[in-house]
Order: structure tokens, then C-alpha cells, then sequence
């Protein structure tokens, strides 16, 4: 993009008007987002946690509103719906069949079965759950493989699930993943992440557009003599 | 000579009155919109914040003249530059970007706190703040302030930290069509903060700009139910003080009208 010579800069400076280079500068400014001073990063690091935690109570939101998944396999099934959903306390994660798919909320009295999050041992996806082991073709979808995942609880039983769809993937297996302790892994955590940390450093650093930032850290001065910082008016 | 203590408040502004009779008064006046009257003489802004409060009243060499005269208006806006880790029991935590409120100085230290956390209070180095300066020009015995930053700047920087905490809100509620069009508008009111504060637009852009901008900040507010900030034509807030009770209604039914109009809009 360089130009190699004066005169192709000459004529590169020409074509450019007032408002090109207000657009340019503009465009600059966006993404000097990513600062790279040393304190700008530090800070980054520093309210990761925050939005980590925000990331984690909107996924709980979220498997508490419940979702409704279908039935793999027998489509001459009459129920090829059921639906799953976290109790408000975060304690027991109750799921039931479903005759048709939900228009509103759904009550968690219909849910008729129900696991205690506390029994849940740990959570498998993609080729690793039981239910995608099964030799039958149909499982063999890839699309199915990566909407797919389990729920492994005491003693030794599976709830299996296949997300309608990416993102609903991502929203359970994040959800189950904080329940159990466990960071929250999904590419859609990565992309809120950074769409909300975006959003919290522009707002950190509307102030110090036209400042530098200095490269070190500033001198820091002895300890005060006292403590008493009140004027003197003498 | 008395004075009065003050604060370098962020947000606000102060009166600054000389006069031969009471020496230097200051009342910190609380809202981003009131003004300051400065004296006539050469007077740097900061200087004399810098100045040592016990006494000396010289700067520059020339002693500060004892009338009052109406200036201009300025906002102060000390902002941490980097991160600082306290080392002591008294001091405080700074995050890059921070603004604080200055209460005292002493020894190339100042003591205060954060607009984030503010029942905290602590001491922190000086040489982690930058004061953003206001300078003075000289035309004869007027003397004019050349603000550091415009109200409608110091408007817009408030308005977007009150809508990122309830965007926050709306993600976390997964009220997701609210939050996508905050995000929308936050990041416009950002890059039109970003071009007003830059000083580079030509005058009538930059007047066209603030009613942009004027326009969205009421916009935003009344879709999230938030108060009606009441203006004039060209975007400026109406200082409740100096404007008529007759004009503050009219000023708000036209503002009122025209969000609604905008909403009509977005709906068709």
C-alpha cells in the first residue's frame, strides 16, 4: 500500500479531499481499539472476571426460561417434543414430553421427570455422548454430532439432548458447565466476551482519546510526610 | 486573604469570584452546566489549581487583579493514565481511564476518589492523573477561557455510562432486539463523541453533529423510559435557573414531539 515514489504519493494525496481523510482518520480511530499499552491490557485482564460472571447469569437466565428440544429418531412417535428447564434456585433441572412445541411459558408442574443438580457428574458433547455412539445412520449426521450433548448423573444415567441449533448448543452446555464449577467454553462465551469487554473499554477510555498513555509506569512519589491533607490558610 | 476549601470535582464546575473585599471564594456548584467566572490577568487554569493555596496568589509573574469579570465556562476532568496498585493501607486502586474527584494535594500526592467507587477515598501518586487543562487567551483586559471540553461532550460521556449499565441489564435478561439497538446507539454516540472531541470538524458540521447527537441521546433515553433532558435548538441543555417556566415547557412539548415522531418513523 505504500506508495514507492514521491510522485505516486503526490498524485495518492491528490485524489484524497477533506472529507476522505476525516473518513480515514475515523476509520483509524475505530480500530485503534486495541490499544496495546501495557496498562490498557492489564486492564482487559482485570474486568475479564466481571463479564465472565455477567456471561454466567445470562446463560442461567436462560436454562431457566428452559428450551424445547425434539426427539431423535422414531418420527411415528406421538410426543417428539420435550422440554428442559432449571428451577429458579439453580437446584434441580426439571424436563418432561411435550405433545406439541410451546407457544409461551412453559409451567414446571407438566415437566414430570427431574434431576437434581447436585447428582450431575459431568456433561459430554459431540462423538463422546451415548447417544451419538449408536451405530444407527441417522446419528452418524455430523450436523446432529455437533448439536449434540449429554448430561451424566448419579448414578450412572444420561439425559441426552440435541440443540435445535448452534446456538441454543452453546447456551446449555455453558449453562451446564457453570452449574457444575466449570469455565464456560462455547464460541458463543468468546463472542459475548468480546463483545461486551469492547463495550466496556471504549466507555473506560472515552476520556483519554487525545492523551498518551506513558509506556511505564509513572514515578511514584515517597510516602506523604502526614497524612493531614487539609489547607493551610495562614 | 480567606478562601474557602474546594474541590477539583470532576463533573462540575465552580464559581471562582475575586474580589478586593473577600479574596478568592469558591463554591462548588454541583451539575455539569453552570459557570465559571474567571479574573482578568494572565491566568492559567491549572496553574493556579497547582499553585500552593497558602498564600501565593502570583502567576506567571503578574499578580491576579481583584475583579470579577464573566468569562466562560469550564470542566475539569482529572483522569487516571495508568493502573495503580495501592501499597498501603491509605491509598487507593486507579484503573486506566478512571475519573476522579481531587479533594486534597500534598507532596505529589492528591487524595479523593473514583466516580466508580465513590464512598472510598484514598490517596494516590499525582504523577498517575492528567488534568485535562483549560487555557486562557488574552485580548486586553478580556480574558477568554477556551473550554476543555464541551458540555454537550461531558452529556454524551454520562449518558453512554448510564446506557452501558442498563445494556448490561439487557443482556443479562436476554432482552435481546432491546439490547442489539442499544449497542447500535451506543456506538454511534461513541464515534460522535469521538469526532466532536477530535476538533476537527469544519463549524457547521460540528454544529449539524451536535443535534445528531442531541437527537439520540433523547432518542435512547425515552425507549429505555429514562428522563427527557430538555434543550434548545441547537442542542444545548436549558439551564432551569436562567430559562423561563413558559420556554422550559415549550422547549420540552417540541423535544417530546419530535422523539415521538422519531419513533413513529422507526416503526413505519
Amino acid at each position: 500500500m505504500k506508495p514507492s515514489s514521491i510522485d505516486q504519493l503526490k498524485n495518492k494525496l491528490r485524489g484524497l479531499n477533506y472529507s476522505e481523510i476525516l473518513r480515514l482518520r475515523q476509520s483509524e480511530r475505530m480500530s485503534q481499539d486495541d490499544f496495546q499499552s501495557p496498562p490498557i491490557i492489564e486492564l482487559r485482564e482485570r474486568i475479564q472476571p466481571e463479564i465472565l460472571e455477567l456471561i454466567k447469569q445470562q446463560r442461567l437466565n436462560r436454562l431457566c426460561e428452559g428450551s424445547c428440544f425434539r426427539k431423535l429418531g422414531n418420527r411415528r412417535r406421538q410426543e417428539k417434543f420435550w422440554f428442559c428447564r432449571l428451577s429458579l434456585n439453580h437446584k434441580v433441572l426439571h424436563y418432561g414430553d411435550l405433545e406439541e412445541s410451546p407457544q409461551g411459558e412453559v409451567p414446571f408442574d407438566l415437566l414430570s421427570d427431574k434431576i437434581p443438580v447436585s447428582d450431575i457428574k459431568s456433561v459430554l458433547t459431540g462423538k463422546d455422548c451415548p447417544h451419538m455412539k449408536e451405530k444407527s445412520a441417522l446419528k452418524q449426521n455430523k450436523e446432529v454430532l455437533e448439536l449434540a450433548f449429554s448430561v451424566l448423573y448419579d448414578p450412572d444415567e444420561t439425559l441426552n439432548f440435541v440443540a435445535p441449533n448452534k446456538y441454543e448448543y452453546c447456551i446449555w452446555t455453558d449453562g451446564l458447565c457453570a452449574l457444575l464449577g466449570r469455565e464456560m467454553g462455547s464460541d458463543l462465551t468468546r463472542s459475548d466476551l468480546d463483545t461486551l469487554i469492547s463495550m466496556e473499554m471504549k466507555l473506560r477510555l472515552l476520556d483519554l482519546e487525545n492523551i498518551t498513555i506513558p509506556e511505564a509506569p509513572p514515578p511514584v512519589p515517597k510516602e506523604p510526610s502526614s497524612y493531614n491533607f487539609t489547607y493551610n490558610y495562614s | 486573604m480567606r478562601c474557602d476549601a474546594f474541590s477539583l470535582n470532576s463533573v462540575a464546575s465552580h464559581h471562582f469570584l475575586l474580589d478586593s473585599h473577600h479574596g478568592l471564594a469558591a463554591t462548588p456548584l454541583l451539575g455539569p452546566r453552570r459557570c465559571v467566572k474567571f479574573v482578568n490577568g494572565p491566568l492559567s487554569l491549572l496553574a493556579w489549581l497547582e499553585a500552593d493555596v497558602k498564600g501565593k496568589r502570583e502567576m506567571g509573574g503578574k499578580k491576579v487583579l481583584p475583579s470579577a469579570t464573566l468569562v466562560g465556562e469550564v470542566i475539569l476532568c482529572p483522569l487516571a493514565i495508568y493502573n495503580y496498585d495501592p501499597r498501603g493501607e491509605q491509598q487507593l486502586r486507579l484503573q486506566v481511564g478512571d475519573t476522579v474527584h481531587i479533594l486534597e494535594k500534598l507532596e505529589g500526592w492528591y487524595r479523593g476518589y473514583t466516580l466508580r467507587k465513590k464512598a472510598q477515598k484514598g490517596i494516590f501518586p499525582a504523577s498517575y492523573i492528567h488534568l485535562k487543562e483549560a487555557t486562557v487567551e488574552g485580548i486586553g483586559q478580556q480574558e477568554i477561557i477556551i473550554p476543555a471540553d464541551l458540555p454537550l461532550v461531558q452529556e454524551t460521556g454520562a449518558t453512554l455510562r448510564e446506557w452501558v449499565q442498563i445494556w448490561q441489564k439487557l443482556y443479562v435478561a436476554n432482552k435481546i432486539t432491546l439490547f442489539r439497538s442499544l449497542q447500535q446507539m451506543a456506538y454511534s454516540l461513541i464515534e460522535y463523541r469521538s469526532q466532536i472531541v477530535s476538533g476537527t470538524l469544519p463549524k457547521d458540521d460540528l454544529v449539524e453533529l451536535k443535534k445528531k447527537v442531541a437527537a439520540k441521546i433523547d432518542y435512547g433515553n425515552r425507549i429505555l423510559g429514562l428522563d427527557l433532558v430538555v434543550r434548545d435548538e441547537a442542542g444545548n441543555t436549558l439551564d432551569p435557573d436562567r430559562t423561563s417556566t413558559v420556554s422550559l415547557f415549550r422547549a420540552h412539548e417540541t423535544a417530546s414531539r419530535s422523539v415521538d415522531d422519531r419513533i413513529q418513523e422507526e416503526k413505519a
